[in-house]
């Protein structure tokens, strides 16, 4: 049952990927650069898209909501640890599994179909910092939207709407670049892009050192930002808990 | 230093208040109305080392309230609790370390790992040593005969395996307390033994101090040397549990059938004049005398009876807990009781 669920996972997000990498393909056909990426950073640049889409995705929010929604997580508290530290682990425990058959994909891609362009980054050390964060960026939200579930039932509803977001305004399918001045404006005022058009334009060179230090510092600024709010509605969510008897 | 200190100890939780219907429904919507619902009226409590506390109540008493409260789950609208010298509530991590708890009708283990991984999960969660870990581990595989289901995942054992291996999880870090929450509720008649046992022992042998709720009298009189019944909110009766039962178990029923040649009424007289107990009339052929263990025996009775008439049958019916609590509360039995003991 296990593992047919996370067979499944990953055959969708290559599903995915492949239609993405075929839309694009037709899209670059007339040879022409789109956002400054040409055909063959543009396969980089899906490739990332996949890795980082793939990253904590297998039912991430629903492991942590579901101790929530089905009152066991009154349980949870019966154990000497924080219920953050708990659930970061459990987090850091699934992205072990997942780095293995990510990275069993990424093989299969870059020997086969896509051939990868290295980074052309100034700071190497700026741009592992990046996808670090956005992996913990990730982590986070999933927490957050999980701890929603104290007044909700609908995770799927917040999983769908943090999905869509996630989809449209962090780059993670087609590079931000490509939106109108003024969403382009609103995508960068909010957190998504953080989670993948930063370590992309770090990756790709498109920002200076120093700008890319600023990206960088917005994540980590954007992730204590989120895991503060985190803190606090879980503390409010245990005194609802509180006053309902659990 | 007592174990558990509690003084004036009340909880109130918050219960939505909705109208009936549709209407109701849709009002309750837009304006939610809450209303306080009292859990707990004002609970003292002093357990020393090394009791065994049987906590007892109908649905609803406070009994689970009551539990999360000490283990730190739930704090209290009002009152002094310490447990170990520990603020439950406010000292959480510090006070759980100290404690171990089992709440019959969920696990603490994680449902997709195998018992033996969560077992190491735990051990490293309380930093358990080594030794202490692998002693336990042994032990409580013995007595609770864990060996055969240690590999497989928690989501496939039955209740009964699953209940033995939460008790083994939840006392792996050698907790000098434990609570139980309807340990042996859903259990067969084997899986309750082996669980009464196990707990007896840890409290006679290894003097952990235990403090648990259970509907099933026979839980308390296997596992506790204290009874506390609770009753709205309110500790009812808190004693010694063979003092409780001489007291409360005092009026025991002794019904005869005697044979049809018999004339019950002159039965009656005949018991009547021997023992000075009234019995009553059943029908025909059976009558009824009650009578306290102070007053006379069951067989000193039937002697009596026995002695002048012809029995065909007779039945000596204990009370049971059920009715020993509605006689705490003086509320008139129903009939005809159940009865629990049988001879013939």
């Amino acid at each position: 049952m296990y593992r047919g669920r996370y067979v499944v996972g990953v055959l969708i997000s290559l599903v995915q990927i492949t239609v993405l990498y075929y839309i694009w393909r037709a899209i670059m056909s007339g040879g022409q650069r789109h956002a400054g990426y040409d055909w063959p950073q543009m396969q980089t640049y899906l490739l990332l898209s996949f890795l980082l889409t793939l990253v904590l995705s297998f039912g991430t929010e629903e492991r942590v909501s579901a101790s929530i929604r089905d009152g066991s997580v009154s349980l949870e508290l019966l154990k000497p640890v924080h219920y953050m530290t708990l659930r970061v682990t459990e987090l850091i425990a699934a992205l072990f599994v997942e780095l293995l058959s990510v990275g069993l994909c990424l093989a299969l891609f870059v020997s086969t179909v896509l051939p990868a362009v290295p980074p052309e980054t100034g700071s190497r050390f700026l741009l592992v910092l990046s996808f670090l964060l956005a992996v913990a960026l990730k982590a986070t939200i999933a927490i957050t939207t999980g701890v929603l579930c104290f007044w909700t039932t609908n995770v799927l509803g917040l999983i769908a709407c943090r999905q869509a977001l996630a989809l449209m305004l962090s780059g993670a399918m087609f590079p931000l670049q490509m939106l109108p001045d003024w969403l382009h404006t609103v995508a960068y005022a909010l957190p998504f892009q953080s989670f993948f058009n930063t370590p992309t334009m770090i990756y790709f060179g498109r920002v200076g050192t120093a700008d890319a230090a600023g990206l960088v510092a917005l994540q980590g600024a954007w992730l204590i930002a989120l895991a503060g709010m985190t803190a606090l509605l879980l503390n409010r969510g245990f005194r609802r808990l509180d006053s309902y008897g659990g | 230093m007592r174990t558990i200190e509690v003084r004036g100890l009340r909880k109130e939780y918050r219960i939505p208040e909705k109208e009936p219907g549709l209407a109701g429904t849709v009002k309750h919507f837009i304006r939610p109305r809450y209303r306080a619902k009292p859990a707990l009226a004002g609970i003292d409590l002093d357990i020393e080392p090394g009791e065994s506390v049987g906590y007892l109540g109908s649905n609803g008493a406070g009994k689970s309230t009551t539990i999360k409260i000490l283990t730190g789950l739930l704090s209290p609208t009002d009152g002094y609790v310490r447990v170990n010298g520990f603020d439950p509530h406010r000292e959480r991590k510090r006070h759980v370390r100290e404690i171990g708890a089992v709440f019959g009708h969920r696990t603490g283990l994680w449902w997709d790992l195998p018992v033996i991984d969560s077992f190491k999960t735990l051990s490293s969660m309380y930093r358990i040593p080594d030794a202490t870990y692998r002693a336990n581990l042994k032990l409580f595989t013995e007595l609770l005969e864990l060996e055969e289901f240690l590999s497989v995942p928690v989501r496939q054992l039955s209740l009964g395996q699953r209940m033995r291996a939460d008790l083994a999880a939840a006392l792996l870090h050698d907790p000098k307390l434990i609570f139980l929450d309807e340990p042996t509720g859903g259990l067969d008649v084997n899986s309750k033994v082996a669980v009464r046992q196990f707990i007896r022992h840890l409290n006679q042998q290894q003097g952990t101090t235990i403090f648990l709720t259970s509907h099933d009298m026979a839980d308390i009189e296997g596992m506790c040397n204290r009874l506390i019944i609770l009753d709205r909110g309110s500790a009812v009766l808190d004693e010694d549990i063979d003092k409780a039962k001489h007291r409360l178990a005092a009026d025991r029923r002794l019904v005869v059938t005697v044979s049809d040649t018999e004339d019950v009424a002159e039965v009656a007289r005949t018991v009547h004049n021997a023992s000075g107990l009234t019995c009553t009339m059943l029908d025909r052929q059976r009558l009824s005398c009650e009578f306290g263990r102070t007053e006379a025996t069951a067989a000193h009775l039937v002697g009596v009876i026995m002695r002048a008439h012809e029995i065909v049958d007779f039945e000596l019916r204990e009370p049971t807990l059920e009715q020993m609590v509605r006689r705490l509360f003086q509320q008139p039995p129903p009939s005809p009781p159940p009865a629990e003991v049988r001879s013939r």
